[in-house]
């Protein structure tokens, strides 16, 4: 009777911290949103073969962990009004994996992206429109299914837009651009002199999907280089945030500095173009 | 509830910046990187290094200060065994300051044009510099005609070399691997700018299409025009252009205004930063963060040792995986 009993008083306990900690991630997310908020976010999912081993858990849970967060953290964006999410999920060098693993991810992304098509999931409870962006040919025929699902069942959403980026590489990416804008101005006979940087840009697969400039670029488990992820997009005026979490681990308080960041750069953008304005200084 | 919630994230960026306060003026007692001369596993062989003035600063103090960064990066280089620098300013500064900063760091110096094989063609003296070279085609049917990829490229000798090496009038092809023991391999300076980037990329297509345009326009020639990764490569990191560096310092030279500033690229090319690891530090010394400094002038604050010895300890411990 009282092992019942106090079996009963653990349960409402950890009901009780559960409760308290959605109460508080609600807070915390409505405090962040009443200051400028960024449009698109790119995450570089990185880490989950080291936290799978650290955990010591199979390869496969790791990536499947993985997913998980990637619903988190689109969940936290959507709470923030943020208007677009990228993710990196696969990249064409990728394919260099193991056979072993690349099949493994082939039916965790068919698996997920089935999922997604479904009534309750995330695309449909919170009107996210899905782009996969990248090679997908070279993706074997039942994962090229499920995308043509996926992005069907949510094209008519338009309140987020999440950019799934499989099988992917930003240097394929812009050379197919430049193709693509090449191609356009003969057939446009257009001059040459009139072909500029807005035209290839306008054709890269982010532009394509009416994605917004990227504002922040997040890459987890500690390694600070892009990977051949959005190198166009993420030259000029986005942060670049390195973190040393595993992506499976990554939550809302990893990202409250980085949108607290954000807010600051904002911020002072604005009050540094009125202190110009004012002083006439000289500007370079 | 709007004005609660404001309120709140007021709060909660004051808590915010006393945590980073503390963690910036920790970040005083760091451990020391090691010493230049300390033996690492992995040099980076191509450094690029990012230099970042302020709006407010005035012209000729910021020109000062990206020049002596760039004469600090370049010794120090030479000492670690670094063959190839990079330096990116947005405005363009440094590029028009390209020959100023040639003569202040070898004397004589012979400008080369380096191709990406590492082997070197040295030419005779023949000044000027020059940002718009002449394009040479990068395969039978494209020429790279007017192509302006608006990267200037200096070679310097090592000047210890200079003095004792005998002059030589004639050309000649020099392979890297035949350097003797008395020789320190020289040191190549890529000078960058907004132009390098994404207007580069605007003037190859610009290119295609001039030499597309030359054929009969059908839908058959539309598709088979294609551009593959390897020729876009070879142009942007071939002769006129410049090669994937492994490292990339970005360096503000103007007091910060906050003690935590994320990392941004500030336009520089995107093609070449692939693999690149990045490095940089948010301002330590908050003496020298803009809001609490008295004076009005703004100070600048040329690339340090210490950061530059931190970024070759990082880069020692990265590890390359390459997809797999």
């Amino acid at each position: 009777m009282s092992f019942t009993f106090i079996e009963r008083v653990q349960k409402f306990a950890r009901w009780v911290v559960e409760r308290v900690y959605f109460i508080a991630e609600d807070a915390a997310l409505a405090v962040l949103a009443a200051g400028p908020i960024p449009k698109h976010i790119a995450f570089v999912m990185d880490g989950n073969r080291r936290y799978a081993r650290q955990q010591h858990k199979a390869i496969q849970q790791g990536h499947a962990d993985g997913y998980v967060a990637l619903e988190r953290m689109i969940e936290i964006c959507v709470k923030l009004n943020i208007r677009c999410v990228s993710a990196y999920a696969f990249a064409i060098e990728n394919f260099k994996r193991s056979k072993e693993e690349v099949d493994a991810l082939m039916d965790l992304a068919e698996a997920k992206l089935l999922d997604l098509c479904e009534k309750g999931s995330i695309l449909d409870k919170h009107g996210v429109r899905l782009h996969v962006l990248g090679r997908r040919g070279l993706f074997p025929q039942r994962v090229q299914v499920a995308i043509r699902k996926a992005e069907e069942m949510s094209r008519h959403n338009d309140r987020v837009i999440l950019n799934l980026c499989m099988p992917y590489g930003a240097r394929d990416e812009i050379t197919t651009a430049i193709e693509s804008t090449v191609r356009e101005a003969l057939r446009e006979r257009r001059e040459p002199r009139t072909i500029s940087e807005a035209d290839i840009e306008s054709h890269l697969l982010t532009s394509v999907g009416r994605s917004p400039p990227l504002d922040i670029l997040i890459r987890t488990s500690g390694v600070k280089r892009l990977s051949d992820f959005l190198l166009w997009q993420c030259c000029e005026n986005t942060q670049l945030q390195f973190t040393s979490t595993y992506w499976p681990n990554f939550g809302l308080w990893d990202f409250v500095p980085i949108i607290l960041d954000y807010q600051r750069k904002v911020w002072s953008s604005s009050s540094a173009h009125k202190r110009v304005f004012r002083k006439g200084n000289k500007r370079l | 509830m709007s004005w609660l919630a404001y309120s709140c994230l007021l709060v909660l960026h004051f808590l915010y910046s006393i945590f980073t306060f503390i963690r910036a003026f920790l970040d005083n007692f760091r451990d020391i990187p090691h010493p230049l001369s300390h033996p690492r596993s992995q040099i980076p062989s191509h450094l690029a290094l990012v230099l970042v003035p302020d709006d407010d600063t005035d012209h000729e103090t910021a020109e000062d200060c990206l020049i002596e960064s760039v004469e600090r990066a370049a010794e120090w280089a030479r000492k670690v065994g670094i063959r190839r620098l990079t330096v990116y300013d947005r405005l363009g500064m440094l590029s028009r300051s390209a020959q100023h900063i040639r003569n202040k760091l070898s004397i004589p110096a012979k400008t080369v044009v380096p191709d990406s094989s590492e082997s070197e063609l040295e030419y005779p003296l023949t000044p000027p510099l020059s940002d718009e070279a002449d394009s040479r085609p990068v395969s039978p049917e494209y020429e790279a005609r007017d192509v302006n990829l608006a990267v200037t490229t200096v070679c310097l000798p090592d000047p210890q070399r200079l003095k004792t090496a005998p002059k030589k009038s004639s050309v000649k092809r020099r392979n890297q691997k035949k350097i003797t023991s008395e020789q320190s391999p020289p040191l190549t300076l890529h000078f960058l700018s907004r132009g390098s980037s994404k207007p580069a990329l605007a003037s190859i297509a610009r290119s295609h299409l001039r030499t597309q345009s030359r054929y009969p326009t059908t839908s058959q020639s539309l598709d088979n025009f294609h551009l593959s990764q390897q020729e876009l490569n070879s142009t942007l990191e071939g002769e006129q252009g410049f090669p994937s560096p492994d490292l990339l310092i970005v360096h503000r030279i103007s007091p910060a205004k906050h003690n935590q500033i994320p990392l941004e690229l500030h336009g520089f090319p995107p093609w070449q930063i692939r693999l690149t690891e990045f490095h940089h530090e948010p301002p330590t010394s908050p003496w020298n963060w803009s809001w609490l400094r008295t004076s009005s002038d703004p100070i600048c604050t040329p690339l340090d040792e210490v950061e530059f010895r931190r970024a070759l300890d990082e880069y020692n411990r990265a590890e390359m995986r390459l997809g797999k």
